[in-house]
Order: structure tokens, then sequence, then C-alpha cells
């Protein structure tokens, strides 16, 4: 059975991902990297320029004047929203239609992934009140290391889906038993690759953790609620899948049920804004 | 909100609801029993106990949420009991009512109390919540507030981060601008200037404000569009470098050096441009100035080696003449020494006048036919005398692969080797010089030959050894004072090698010698074989015994005869005795003994006596190789039976005949015989192996007979007087001598005198068989006096032939032709040659004596002499062109349409003649009749050569004028040579320009 590092380089090696995208994660992640060589790295793909700017300029971000340029979007709206618009459309791609989508649709665990980002980032902002883009990304690569999985290993990622039976044993075990690793450990090798933030590749490591302590402010706590939430809005990332919030969180959620109630209210309305985000071209 | 309630079902908490249910129940309520229970679980209850049991419990829910409202039940059937599904909760509600009269008009009065409060309570619950909602909504939306303006104040604190940087990018750009040493502006698009730095206002004197906003080809004459190509939509990123020039502001033009580049915005577009700019002016006119200074100092040098060569060649004529006068010898002395010293200075300044022409770029090489062998070994023939002087061993050497008949300019070949080793005797106290030339290079046209010059002598240190080629650099100042010279002499030879297609240099250390190297290329001469060693004896296994003691003399010699074939052994004086009495018990005797006369313990002769009185020994030739110089008397050695001598340097060619005819004598006493066969001589038919001397004093002659015979293929040296081709007959072989009548210093017939005189004296000493009259050189006499009677007169003086001045260019050649075509043998057998130098001072005596006797001799008829002139050389002139001072026609055809050359002739004539003129007035006022008649004779003989038909007829009264000694109308005549003269230089400019 292959490790994660071994899937990880095979998937590296089909080049699924855009040598522009990566480049530009790597980018953000440094500090000093200058607007200049941000903006220089974006324009070699004037696609992505498009898209930026049709995000930037979309009802998510709620901007009054309209912006035409990288350079004046990242003055506008930030480097770490911008990074977000990047990966995002950098990925978006990876989730094409796959060929089993009646076991395992690639379209909808995007969709899941997209709200668990949208989602985390509103937990963040609104109950935390804090910036919530880490959160963001976070969130939309949490399950990365699934796609990674279809990629590399499909059989037997099809065969987990197919023996996956809810309640009876968590996702992740069926995973290692089956495949010999799982996608947290995937996503979190990825994250550690492209040099995210640590708390981002922690939160992707950790998000199906239910032992242990768990902070609901951290990344891994905001993006496991946010799972959970989405997951009982119907964006599964596999049918039938069944999540088990660790016990800290319950009862940081029950403590503060109101607040999740406000601002799961406003869910559905921010996951339409942000449609620009994350549906494919032409959808 | 249903949803919402769904999604968090499994973690929210209800009972508290519950509970302020009951307790508004209760409230409103007071005699009921209430208990609520969950739907989901069934177990979580509220209120009073109702003492139901969990089946009931469950009964009544199940029937009311089936009923989904109020349902009745009585309880076995004593209990009346209620259940009422409350959605809100997901919870249903048992209760019991207080027992009413049955017959009350308010009948159900409870239940719809029941109803009312789980309305109300609902409708509160629900205000509560939206009201929660709303404030938590509030909450949140404030968070989010709070975490943009986080982030708004992040990215403006980033944008003020940047801002900053921006400024202070440009604030240094600012200072690079106002620092930079060079003028810098830039332009918009339309080429307004936008800005300029501090440099610019400085050198063109605008201020900032006077020019920004201004176009920018207002700065200049000319628009940049034109000058620079600049804005020019091609020329994108490229930076364009250009010499223009700036108008400054009080309208003075810069000449400057540009840079300039242009500007296009983040779309492509041209918005402007850059221009740098460093002010040359003064650079450029302090270079031009040097230039002319340079090349003023040049033609000053130039001007004054002429101006000075002068006075000098009169003053080493006049020392000369002095000779001829009675002197006692401390005079004699003291003229020998003026002599020698204007000599030297003449030299130096002939150093100088090469260096200056070099430098100048001006000498142009020739390209001429020459023997290399010939040419080295009479180089070290001609030091030869000097190196004996000081004991100096001097050995020059070809080696055998060396092509011989070249192509190039010998005289410049020459002048390096003269240099070299003349520096090489100069500072060299003992051992030797050995002068050795070999192949560098050899192609199928041309060679280059590498000639080392190595000596014994001081040496130069290694860090000098590189400034010994600089201008006016010896290793030591101090050597300029200890030995002399210019220190050009190296410069020179470096022009010269480099002119070459060669390099120079010099390897040694202090005291340890010098060696130095020059390569040179050389073409070879087209179609010519080597055929001289065809036809000739071979020498082939000849065995020779070389006796020598000096290592380099040995070697040399031993090269030599091994490519003839000959066997060698060598060794010292001292040994060579017993080697010969060895020699004889084995199977091969020498054949022949070639030995030194200076060996360290016994004399060439000795042991050639001792030799000759051993009969087994007696019969081998021996050849004695001795200084010239030292052997004062050959009798001596035809009296031991010494066969053959032989001077040092040797030459390979003399070596070869000496040993020939050595070998041709004894072929009968010789044992064997061997392969010696007849001598056979070599029929001269090839023009470049025909030496003329010419003898001339006059340059414009000179040059003309030179041109003739050199573009003719023959090779030519040249003597400015009878001395000089007494010296020069003495010196090398020629084939003819082309002699001039009347010259300074010694005249034709004297020359031709001494000449026979010697080749009298030379026959007596050589070899009894060969006749004196075979060895006769032909020398042709030149004159201007065309008289009958003259050829007597020149026939009797010893002369063959003679040759009317001036003459044609074919009639010279044909009777170079003539000559050299019936002069059949070439060269002269060699102990004739040796015989010459010792009879040195008597031949110079002879001569002088006779100089005035023949000059005396000459007689006077100036009409009969002018009207043949006149009419035998330019009739049509007088005719066609009666005024013109000059025929430029036929002038030109007679120097084979040559007319560069022919205006060269006529500059260096009208150069002589100014100098001329003046001499006459001089020699007149001083009463020096003869100094009068020797320049109008050469101004005569050089204009008549020239076609300047009137002028040599003044030239010629003047002449009578001197020859008569009676000068009162000489200052006319001058005035009217002058006149004539003035003429001719104003014709002859303007036709030049025409």
């Amino acid at each position: 059975m292959p490790t994660a590092e071994e899937m990880l380089k095979k998937f590296n090696d089909t080049k699924t991902l855009p040598h522009v995208a990566l480049r530009l994660a790597q980018l953000i992640s440094n500090e000093n990297t200058r607007i200049s060589e941000f903006e220089k790295m974006i324009k070699m793909d004037p696609t992505l320029v498009v898209r930026l700017l049709r995000v930037v300029n979309s009802p998510y971000y709620g901007l009054r004047r309209k912006v035409d340029s990288i350079s004046r979007a990242v003055v506008v709206i930030g480097m770490k929203s911008l990074r977000n618009i990047v990966v995002t459309t950098g990925i978006k791609e990876v989730f094409a239609k796959g060929p089993h989508e009646e076991i395992f649709s690639r379209a909808q665990l995007w969709l899941h992934c997209a709200a668990v980002g949208i989602c985390s980032q509103m937990i963040s902002e609104r109950i935390f009140g804090r910036a919530g883009d880490d959160a963001y990304l976070c969130g939309i690569l949490h399950d990365i290391g699934i796609i990674v999985e279809d990629q590399v290993a499909q059989d037997l990622f099809v065969q987990v889906c197919q023996n996956y039976t809810p309640n009876a044993k968590p996702f992740v075990q069926y995973e290692k038993e089956t495949i010999g690793t799982d996608h947290c450990e995937i996503g979190h090798l990825l994250a550690l690759q492209w040099n995210l933030p640590a708390d981002v590749q922690d939160g992707i490591k950790d998000h199906h953790k239910t032992e242990g302590e768990i902070l609901p402010s951290s990344l891994t706590g905001i993006v496991q609620t946010a799972d959970y939430i989405v997951s009982r809005l119907n964006y599964k990332a596999i049918p039938e899948m069944q999540l088990n919030l660790s016990k800290d969180l319950g009862i940081y959620i029950r403590d503060n049920m109101e607040e999740f109630k406000a601002m799961t209210k406003d869910l559905p309305d921010e996951l339409s804004k942000a449609k620009e985000l994350y549906e494919s071209e032409g959808e | 909100m249903e949803f919402i309630e769904d999604i968090f079902s499994e973690i929210d908490d209800r009972e508290e609801d519950l509970h302020q249910l009951v307790a508004l129940l209760k409230k409103y309520l007071p005699d009921g029993s209430f208990q609520l229970v969950l739907n989901s679980g069934k177990s979580v209850s509220s209120g009073d106990k109702l003492d139901l049991s969990r089946e009931s419990c469950d009964k009544l829910i199940d029937m009311a949420i089936k009923e989904n409202g109020l349902i009745h039940h009585e309880l076995h059937k004593t209990r009346l009991m209620h259940a009422m599904l409350i959605k809100e909760l997901d919870a249903t509600l048992i209760f019991v009512l207080p027992t009413q009269d049955p017959d009350s008009v308010l009948k159900n009065y409870g239940l719809s109390d029941v109803k009312l409060c789980i309305e109300l309570f609902n409708s509160q619950k629900a205000h509560l919540e939206e009201q929660d909602l709303r404030k938590i909504q509030k909450r949140q939306i404030n968070r989010k507030v709070k975490v943009l303006e986080n982030k708004y104040n992040e990215i403006l604190s980033d944008n003020l981060k940047a801002n900053e940087e921006l400024r202070e990018h440009s604030r240094l750009q600012q200072k690079i601008l106002d620092t930079a040493a060079t003028a810098i502006l830039t332009t918009d698009a339309q080429g307004r200037i936008t800005t300029a730095n501090e440099e610019f206002c400085s050198s063109t004197g605008f201020s900032k404000d006077d020019v920004i906003g201004k176009h920018r080809d207002t700065l200049s004459d000319r628009s940049c569009k034109t000058d620079c190509s600049l804005f020019k939509a091609d020329e994108k990123q490229q930076i364009i470098k250009k010499r223009c020039t700036i108008r400054t502001k009080d309208d003075r033009e810069l000449i400057v050096i540009k840079n300039a580049g242009t500007i296009y915005d983040r779309s492509g577009r041209f918005s402007g441009g850059v221009e740098s700019f460093i002010d040359v002016t003064d650079l450029v006119k302090a270079r031009e100035a040097a230039e002319a200074a340079n090349i003023v100092k040049m033609e000053f040098l130039t001007n004054m080696s002429h101006e000075i060569r002068t006075p000098l060649n009169g003053i080493i004529g006049m020392a000369e003449l002095a000779f001829d006068t009675n002197l006692d010898d401390e005079q004699k002395n003291m003229f020998y020494t003026i002599n020698n010293e204007a000599s030297s200075l003449l030299d130096i300044i002939n150093t100088i006048l090469d260096f200056s022409k070099n430098n100048a770029e001006k000498t142009e090489l020739e390209e001429i036919p020459f023997n290399l062998r010939i040419l080295t070994e009479d180089i070290a023939q001609s030091f030869a005398y000097r190196a004996e002087q000081k004991e100096l061993h001097f050995v020059s050497y070809l080696t055998p692969e060396v092509p011989t008949q070249l192509m190039g300019d010998p005289g410049r070949l020459r002048q390096i080797l003269v240099n070299l080793a003349g520096n090489a005797l100069k500072f060299t106290e003992e051992g030797e010089i050995y002068i050795k030339g070999e192949v560098a290079e050899d192609h199928k046209d041309w060679v280059k030959v590498r000639f080392l010059v190595k000596d014994t002598g001081i040496g130069i240190p290694k860090d000098k050894q590189s400034i010994i080629f600089e201008c006016f650099t010896q290793a030591d100042g101090s050597t300029t004072r200890k030995y002399g010279g210019t220190g050009l002499g190296t410069t020179i030879s470096k022009q010269l090698a480099e002119m070459m297609g060669g390099e120079i240099g010099v390897e040694g250390e202090e005291g340890m010698g010098s060696t130095f190297w020059f390569t040179a290329v050389f073409n070879k001469q087209k179609g010519h074989v080597a055929v001289q060693k065809k036809d000739k004896i071979s020498l082939k296994d000849l065995r020779v015994l070389v006796v020598d003691d000096n290592q380099t003399n040995q070697f040399v010699l031993t090269e030599y005869l091994k490519s003839w074939g000959c066997r060698t052994e060598t060794c010292s004086g001292k040994d060579a005795l017993s080697v010969l009495r060895e020699s004889v018990l084995s199977e091969e005797p020498f054949n022949l003994i070639l030995t030194d006369f200076h060996l360290p313990e016994v004399t060439g002769f000795d042991m050639a006596k001792e030799i000759k009185k051993m009969e087994t020994l007696a019969k081998i030739p021996i050849i004695v190789i001795t200084s010239i110089g030292k052997i004062g008397d050959a009798k001596s050695c035809r009296d031991i039976g010494i066969d053959g001598y032989l001077a040092k340097p040797i030459k390979q060619d003399d070596l070869r005949k000496v040993i020939e005819s050595v070998l041709g004598f004894s072929k009968e006493e010789n044992p064997k015989g061997q392969n010696l066969v007849t001598r056979h001589t070599i029929v001269e038919d090839n023009r470049k192996e025909v030496q003329i001397l010419l003898v001339e004093d006059y340059p414009t002659n000179q040059k003309l007979a030179m041109k003739h015979l050199q573009t003719a293929g023959y090779q030519v040296d040249l003597a400015d007087n009878g001395q000089q081709a007494v010296e020069a007959f003495k010196r090398k072989q020629h084939d003819l001598i082309l002699m001039d009548i009347q010259m300074p210093v010694m005249g034709g017939y004297e020359a031709t005198k001494a000449i026979r005189n010697l080749e009298i004296e030379l026959s007596k000493i050589g070899d009894k068989k060969d006749s004196a009259k075979s060895e006769k050189i032909p020398i042709i006499a030149m004159t201007v006096h065309a008289l009958k009677g003259y050829k007597e007169k020149c026939l009797e003086a010893g002369m063959d032939d003679y040759l009317t001045k001036p003459f044609r260019r074919k009639e010279l050649l044909d009777i170079v032709e003539k000559w050299s075509r019936s002069r059949s043998i070439k060269g002269k057998q060699l102990p004739t040659r040796l015989g010459l130098c010792s009879g040195e001072n008597v031949e110079f005596k002879e001569a002088d004596a006779k100089k005035s006797a023949i000059d005396s001799a000459e007689p006077f008829d100036p009409e009969l002499t002018a009207e043949g002139l006149v009419a035998g050389q330019n009739p049509k002139s007088k005719t066609d062109k009666a005024n013109a001072p000059i025929n430029f026609e036929k002038a030109i055809a007679e120097f084979d349409g040559d007319k560069e050359f022919f205006i060269g002739v006529l500059e260096g004539f009208f150069e002589n003649v100014r100098g001329q003129i003046e001499t006459l007035r001089q020699a007149v006022s001083d009463g020096d009749a003869d100094l009068v008649r020797r320049e109008a004779h050469s101004i005569k003989g050089g204009a008549a050569n020239l076609t300047a038909d009137e002028l040599s007829q003044i030239a010629f009264k003047l002449e009578n004028i001197g020859q008569s000694e009676v000068l009162e109308e000489g200052f006319e005549f001058i005035g009217r040579l002058e006149k004539e003269f003035q003429r001719l230089e104003a014709y002859a400019s303007n036709d030049k320009t025409a």
C-alpha cells in the first residue's frame, strides 16, 4: 500500500495543479513578497487575471467601485484575499467531473469544499471576530487529500466509498484500512509542501480528529464546525457521510447556539453570493 | 428557522423552554397539573408529576402526534387526561384540569385557557427569538465590520508603506540624477523636456525652468529624430550612443557624447525619452591640438634633419677635400676627426629621420628581388673589420633551408641587421657576435625568416627588456653617455620588423649577453629555381678536416660543408697534426684541410708549414681562414704552400669557390681524383643576379637611374662619389659600374683608374692562370660632355663604354644589358678579394694624386655643348611649347609613364635647386669658382633630365662662368637661374593641379 508521500509524489508528477497557482501560493506565503512580483506572476496567465478581476468584482466582496487591475485589487481586498481567489481558481479545475459520479462526485466535493471555506470564513469573522482569510483557505483545502486519492489510487478510493457505512466506523478508518493512508494526512503533506501557514496545515490535518482538546476558535475547530454545519445542509463531501463532532465543539456550539443559528441563517445567502468564486466557467 | 432547528437538533437543549411554558400555564391556570415531554427520546420532562406510567405517557404522546393537536383520553376510566402536541418545541403537553360542574356555562373553559397560554407562550418565544436573532446578527455584523476595519487598516498601512518606499525610491533617483557627473534630461512623447539634472544646468548654463517644457530640439541645430534616430518606434529598449552637439544658453556649441533611450509605458506606448551626455568639447579640442602638434613635431623633426644634413654634407665634403691639400700629420688627423664626427652626426640624423618617417607612417617598403645570402654576408663583411679591431669573432650563418632568392626591401632588412649587429658590437668587449638566419615558416609563395643576433656583451636586465624597443630608451640612461647613440636603433628596427610582417624581441640576462631576434616575411621570387648547385663540381664525400678552436666557427664551417655532402671531422689546433698522421694510415685520408689562422697555440701558417714538411701530408690542400687585415703578406702564404685563403666572415659561396679552385689545382696530384670534375662556369643570364654599382652624386639623377634599373629587375648599389665607388668595389663583387664623371671627393676618371689598378694588383696576387682581362669589370661612363674626343678620353681612363646624359631609359637599359651579358663569368676568384684589403691605402693615394690632372684636362666649349643639348634633346619643345619651362609629356614618358614617381623626382630636384641657388650666391661672393662650376653643372644635368631646357641652358652658362674663374657675371646669371626656376616651379604647381 502506498504511503501518503508516495501518493503525493505521484500526484505532483501528473502536474494536475496549474504551475502559476503553485508558484503564487508560494509567493503569498512569503511575508516579503512584493505586490509587483505577485502581479507579474499573475500576469503570466491572462485568463487568471480575467477570472480574478471577475471574482473581485463579484457581490461576495461587495466593492462599490469596479476594480480593473490586479494591483488595485490587492490594494482593495488585500493580498490574502487575493491569494484565496488565486488558490480557489487554481484548484477548481481538478474538481472537474470524474468517472464514478454515482459513487463519488468530484463536483459534489467541490461544492462541499467551497461551502466549508465560506462557512469557515464566516465563523472566523462573525463569531470570533477575526480575519477569515486563513480559515477560508483551510476550509477550501481541507478535503484536497480526497482528490489526490481519487487521482492516484482511484480503484482503492472507489472501494472505500462503496464499503463506507454511516455510523459504523469513521470514514478515515475505511481509508486507512483500504488505501493505507487518509485524506487528512495527504492534505497535510500538500499544505506543508506549499508552505501554507502552520495553522492552515494543522486545520487540514485535524479536521476529522475527535479526541483530545480542540479549541473552537482554532482553524481546526472552525473547519470542523463548518464541515459539520455544511454537511447538515447537505453539501456533503461523500454521500451518506456521517460526521462526528468532537465533544469540546459540541459543547461550545450548544452554549453559543444562538450565534451559530444566526450565522447559519445567512450562510445560504453568502454561498449564492460567492458563486462567482467557486462555480466553473459557463455554469 | 425550521431547517436551522433541524441542524442543531442533536445539540440543542430545550429544557429551559419547557420550564418556561409550564410556568406560564401554572401562572394562568393554577389549578391544572401540567407535564411537558419532548417527543424525541420522550424522556426529558418538566412540570408536575402526573404519576403516569411510561406506557401511558407514550400512548398519550403518540395519540397527540397522530391527532396533530389536542386529544382527550380517560385513563383507567377514572382520569380524564389531555394531551397536546406543541410543534414549536417538538414536545407534548400532558395535563389534567380541575373537575368542573358539568352543567356550567363555562364548559371547556380550562382547555381554551391552555390553548391560549400555549399560543401566548409561542408568540412570546418567537418574539424573543426574533429579538435575540436581531441582537446576535447585529453583534456578528459588528464583529465582521471590525474584521474588515482591521483588514482595511492593514491594507492601508501596507499601501502607505509601499507609497513611502516609492517616495524613497524617487528621492533616491532624484539624488542620483543630481549627483550624476553626466547631464541628463528626459522628454515626453512630443520631445518636450520634462526633467533636467544639475549637471545639465551647469554644463549648458540653462536653469531647469529655462528648459522644462521646451522642445529638446531647441538645444541643437539638428533634430534628434534625424541626428540620433531617436524616437523611432523600432528602437525599443535600445540605447543609442552618438557623438553630437548641444547648444548652450550663451549660444556656444558643445561637442557631447550622448546616450539616448526611449521610454514606453505599461501598455507599451511610446511615452518619452532619456538623454544623458558628457561634454567632450575640451577633450576633442585637446586631442586635435595634440594631433596637430605631433604632426608639426614630426614635420619639424623631418625638416630639421634635412636642414642639418645639407650643411653637414658640406662639412664632410670640405673635410674630404681638405685631405687633398697640403696638410701636416696633425692637421690631417684633425680633418680625419672632423670627417668621422660629422659622419656619425649624419648617421644620427639619418636615424632620426627614419624614425620620424616611420612614426608618421610615411615609409613604404620596397618589393624588389634580392639575395638574402649575399645580403647577410655583405653585412658580416662590413662588420668584420670593426669586430676584428675589438678581437671579437664575427660569424654569420644562414641555414641551408632558408630560400635566398626573395622579394622584399633589402635596404630595410639590412638596416635592421646593421642596427642590431651594430649594437652587439658596441656593447660587446670580448667573445663573439653571431648572426643567424633560419626558417620560421615556409609556405609556397612566401617565407618567414627568423634572424638572431647573438652577442656575449653586457646584456640587458630582464626588467628592461620590454622597454628597449621604446623610443629613446636604452637599458640605462648611463649607457647613452657611455656608448653614445640615440637609442632609436632598436625602435626603428621594431617598426621595420613589424612593417615586414614580423616581430622583434630580446632574450638574455644582464652580464650574460643578449640575443636579439626578429622575424620578417618575404615573398619568394617567382619562377626561381635553386639551380646554382647544378652544373657545379660535386663535393660529395669529400673528406675535410676542420681545424678551429672556436665552436661557432667550427659549427658554421661544418654545416656549410655538410650541405655540399662533405664528410667532416673537426679538431683543435693542437690536435691537428696527430689527427692527420693517424688519417694517413686509415682507409680514408683527408682530401682537404680547413684551418683557422688564429689558433691558440700555433698559427695556421706554422701548422701549414709543419704539414707541408711531411711527405705523406704535403699533398693535401690547405685553406687558411684569416681575419681581414691580418694577412698582410699573401706571398708568404704561397711560399709556404698554402693553397687558398679566405677572409672572415666566411661566405658560403666564397668558401665553395675557394674549395673548388683549390681542388682544381691539385687535381692531377690528387691520388683518387674522386668526383672532382671540371670547373663549370655558370652562365649568368638572370638579371636578378646582376649587381650594378651606380656612381652618381646628384640625387635627382640617382633616383632616376635607380628607378630605371630596379624596374628592369637589376640589383643596384649606390655610390655617391668615386671614392665610395672604389670602396664598394673592394667590398662587394659587382657586375657593372655606371660611373658619373664629375663628382665631389673623387671624380669618375680617378675612380676608374683606381679600380683598374686594383684589378691589376688583384690579378697579381691571385691565381696566375686566370687572366686579368677576364676579371675586368665593365665601367660605363655617364657624362654630359657629348663631345667628340670624350669617348676616347673615357676609354683611355679605362672605361668600357659611355652614355650621354641626359639619357633615355632605353639607352640606359640597352647599354647595361649589353655589358652585363658580355660578362659571362660572374664573380671573381676568392684569393683575389683577399688581397684587396692590404692594398687599401696605396690605391687611394694614387687615385687622389691623379685627380687634379684629369679634372683640368676637361675641355671647354660652351656654345657647341649648349646647341647640342637643345637640338638633340628637345627639338619639339622649341616649336610647340616654346614658352613652357618644362615638357611634362615627354618627361613623364621618360619615366615610363610613372607620373607619381616623376613628381617625386621633380620635387626632389626643386628642393635641391633651392639650396643650390643659395650655395651659388655664397660661392660667387666667396669667389669660389670651382663650387660655382660644380653646382651649376649638377643643376644643368638635372634640369636636362627633366626636360627643363631653359633652366639647363642658364645653368650651363653659369657653369662656364665658374669654369672661367671670372665671376663678375655670376650674380646676374644666378638671378636669371632663379627667375627661370621660379617660373618652372609655378608652372609645375599649376600643371599638377590641372
